[in-house]
């Protein structure tokens, strides 16, 4: 069993900024997140990404903080207690071709620290989750798309972490399957924060009990997918009425 | 959600204190408010008695499943053959290569001697250099496609690093030390030396400009003091840098290298960016 689950503020960040030589990836941006699903919308170079990779505590900030689980991740050993509560799937993550899916989930069940009498239960139980236990000894190299992306989801959520960060999770699942981790994201949001950053809006509307859209590196809309399709605007084009309000709201945050 | 279990409830039901019905409303709310589970854990975890028996069946249950598959039992040993061989040069692959590079050495060495008195000694110029390039392939983020999510774990800082390159330098030793037994090249004590400095300098390096090109850096400059005391005593048949007069330096030089590498240690916890944008 797992211990008691932190209480408090999941992820808090304010006033973020981080720089690339000239290029300003985000600026000055403030976020609080809770237990959940959450999505992140933005255009292509918003910052979801840069975003995504200060939460997983790959980089840091160029000022500004970020606080996980009420933890200062400027100490050592505060940061090491949020890694092992933590889990991420980046955009392209590498893989090793030679493994199986349970030697690639076991190998991060290490690296997370997952105490050692759990490693194998914990393993399993993440490649079950996402539909791979029979292809569980196959080599990584051996499967679909679909299937690499399904054991980095295994990956992420094999130290039942308490804050799951996706990126671009469902590219190259087919729509089944995109159900199928829709419905997986609702399970683990009930007790973790799950953060999303896609382009697709229908994994938003279907999936996210709240969405944040970056534009330039701030975060200018916070709300309900529901609230997001309210802010619609009719004279935008869009499939539905949540792209409209996505469009209306980008557009106007471009002129503001 | 705006009701919670109150306070009292929550010990109520923790010490079993607590009515049939109302600990079913209290169950049924727990499924699905992670506040209150954790209040609730919160509260339990002061009843000795009662997390024992939370453990005891996790145990049990544990214990209980059925083997599926090539399922490895948790041990403290399958954890470290995991983090060390696991990487983007799994499965001993440079250990393959450590092995050809150094019999290649040993054989050239051996066949070819180098007139006007000695010989080039091969096998020792470039059996220090094996370890640095074991610890860059083994972890170097540049060169392992899973190095992002590496980056996001507890394990993956310097420890990892650490495991891997005493991995590696034990290993290489091992084969060096064959290498120069069979070939009858000298007393092998400095070139582990300098093994073990050059290992270390690349570590103390990589705080600064990552391991791949800390590795690249350090044996670059091997090279060239091996291939300028060399030229400087054409007639020796051991450079200077590897003759047992030498080894205090390379001592030195670890030990310093080691403590540059815990007063940096923090470095190792994110991914030194030179190269992203």
């Amino acid at each position: 069993m797992s211990t008691p689950t932190v209480i408090g503020t999941h992820v808090e960040v304010r006033d973020l900024v981080v720089r690339f030589g000239k290029r300003t990836a985000l600026d000055g941006l403030d976020l609080t997140l809770d237990t959940g699903v959450h999505g992140l919308l933005g255009p292509n170079g918003a910052g979801k990404t840069t975003l995504m990779r200060l939460l997983a505590t790959v980089a840091k900030p160029t000022s500004g903080t970020v606080s996980l689980l009420d933890h200062d991740l400027r100490d050592h050993r505060q940061l090491r207690r949020v890694r092992r509560r933590l889990g991420y799937l980046p955009q392209h993550f590498g893989y090793y071709p030679r493994f199986t899916v349970r030697e690639f989930v076991e190998y991060f069940a290490w690296l997370k620290e997952v105490p050692a009498d759990r490693v194998p239960t914990a393993v399993d139980r993440a490649i079950e989750r996402v539909g791979l236990l029979d292809r569980a000894d196959d080599k990584l190299k051996k499967l679909s798309g679909g299937m690499l992306r399904r054991a980095g989801i295994a990956q992420a959520i094999v130290n039942d972490p308490d804050i799951l960060l996706f990126d671009e999770p469902t590219a190259g699942l087919d729509p089944e399957q995109r159900v199928e981790f829709r419905e997986l994201l609702r399970a683990i949001g009930v007790d973790a924060c799950v953060l999303v950053a896609t382009h697709l809006v229908e994994d938003v509307t279907a999936a996210c009990t709240d969405v944040t859209l970056v534009n330039g590196g701030r975060s200018v809309f916070r709300g309900t997918p529901e609230e997001l399709a309210a802010a619609a605007d009719d004279s935008v084009g869009g499939d539905s009425p949540i792209e409209r309000g996505y469009t209306t709201v980008l557009r106007a945050a471009r002129q503001g | 959600m705006t009701w919670h279990v109150p306070a009292d409830t929550v010990r109520a039901y923790v010490h079993g204190r607590i009515a049939d019905a109302d600990a079913w409303s209290v169950e049924a709310h727990l499924s699905s408010c992670e506040q209150c589970r954790a209040e609730l854990a919160a509260e339990a975890s002061h009843v000795p008695a009662l997390m024992a028996d939370v453990d005891s069946r996790w145990s049990a249950v544990a214990a209980d499943l059925p083997a599926q598959g090539r399922v490895r039992r948790g041990t403290v040993w399958r954890e470290l053959v995991v983090l060390v061989t696991a990487g983007p040069a799994a499965r001993w692959a440079w250990l393959t290569a450590s092995l050809a590079v150094l019999a290649l050495a040993a054989g050239v060495g051996a066949i070819t001697p180098m007139t006007g008195g000695g010989e080039l000694p091969l096998l020792g110029m470039v059996a220090p250099l094996v370890p640095i390039l074991g610890v860059a392939a083994s972890y170097g983020s540049g060169l392992d496609d899973a190095h992002e999510v590496i980056a996001s774990t507890p394990g993956g800082g310097l420890r990892l690093l650490l495991m891997r390159s005493v991995t590696v330098l034990a290993a290489s030793s091992v084969i060096a030390v064959a290498a120069g037994l069979f070939s009858g090249y000298g007393s092998p004590v400095p070139w582990l030396l300098a093994s073990l400095a050059l290992v270390m300098l690349t570590l103390a390096f990589g705080s600064l400009l990552g391991v791949g090109r800390a590795a690249a850096a350090v044996g670059g400059g091997w090279a060239v003091a091996v291939t300028v005391a060399t030229l400087d005593a054409p007639a020796d048949a051991i450079p200077s840098l590897l003759t047992v007069e030498f080894a205090p330096v390379w001592l030195v030089l670890a030990v310093v290298a080691a403590l540059v590498v815990t007063v940096r240690r923090d470095a190792f916890d994110h991914i030194i960016l030179t190269t992203r944008h």
